[in-house]
């Protein structure tokens, strides 16, 4: 192997070479969150601005089983802060930041749902979205987990990494060029 | 270990945060890199899109950039 690059893992084990790290191109995306980044389409000028400005950093941040079903936890990627979530084995992935007041949400201590009173329950509140609700730890503003979406405010949104499995390791890809869906 | 000092801190993401802003949303973005979003605040609803944004920079990039971020003081004082 040449022109390894050693890369700190999470765990602090060293593993990463630059193939594992970044620019696996041309790769098809299939996900959502890969759809939502733009990943697939080929630009106008071609594949060497694919290249060089829509490239796919991938980094993997662990084997599978340090990511039990119901668990949550932040890694370092690309300098930046990521919680990993396993939702009954589906994993998400969203930035370690509250827009409220940048605390970090995705520390919270666990997961949850949230009562949800609708005019459909006679406003009686129901338990919803079980295992699927982050509440900063600093003050309690919940995010549905799988769309990032803010519960109190509609409008507030955070970004969806894209997160997958390959070969029983969680792979996380970071894209320059994200486009922000609603 | 840094890993560990920046926990419960909120600490760095990424560097310095922009706003960038549409006639739809506002996008709460690397300073570096306009496309690289973490937050969108949409404008519907006449939500106060920018405003919410522009907190949410300020706060960060004070917090984490100012000369003392880091320092046990800095982050007492930067948490509400």
């Amino acid at each position: 192997m040449t022109d390894e690059t050693m890369v700190e893992r999470p765990g602090g084990r060293e593993v990463k070479d630059a193939d594992d790290r970044a620019v696996k191109e041309g790769r098809e995306m299939q996900s959502e969150q890969q759809r939502e980044d733009g990943g697939g389409a080929a630009s106008a000028d071609g594949p060497q601005r694919d290249a060089g400005e829509r490239r796919k950093r991938e980094h993997v941040v662990g084997p599978v089983s340090e990511f039990p079903d119901g668990s949550h936890r932040v890694v370092d990627v690309g300098g930046r802060q990521i919680g990993v979530f396993n939702i009954r084995g589906s994993f998400h992935a969203l930035p370690n930041i509250c827009p409220h007041q940048t605390g970090p949400v995705c520390e919270a201590k666990q997961v949850v749902g949230t009562l949800l009173a609708t005019e459909k329950t006679d406003w009686d509140p129901e338990w919803v979205k079980d295992g699927e609700v982050l509440i900063c730890p600093w003050h309690g503003l919940e995010y549905h987990i799988p769309t990032g979406q803010c519960l109190a405010f509609p409008n507030i949104k955070l970004r969806r990494y894209d997160v997958s499995v390959e070969d029983d390791q969680v792979v996380i890809r970071l894209s320059s060029r994200a486009s922000p869906s609603k | 270990m840094s890993e560990q000092r920046n926990r419960g801190a909120g600490l760095p993401i990424l560097g310095p945060l922009a706003v960038s802003e549409d006639d739809e949303k506002c996008l709460v973005v690397d300073a570096d890199d306009e496309e690289d979003w973490v937050v969108r605040f949409d404008k519907s609803d006449a939500f106060p899109a920018r405003e919410w944004a522009d907190s949410m920079v300020n706060v960060y990039n004070r917090r984490v950039h100012s000369p003392r971020a880091g320092t046990a003081a800095a982050r007492r004082a930067a948490r509400p």
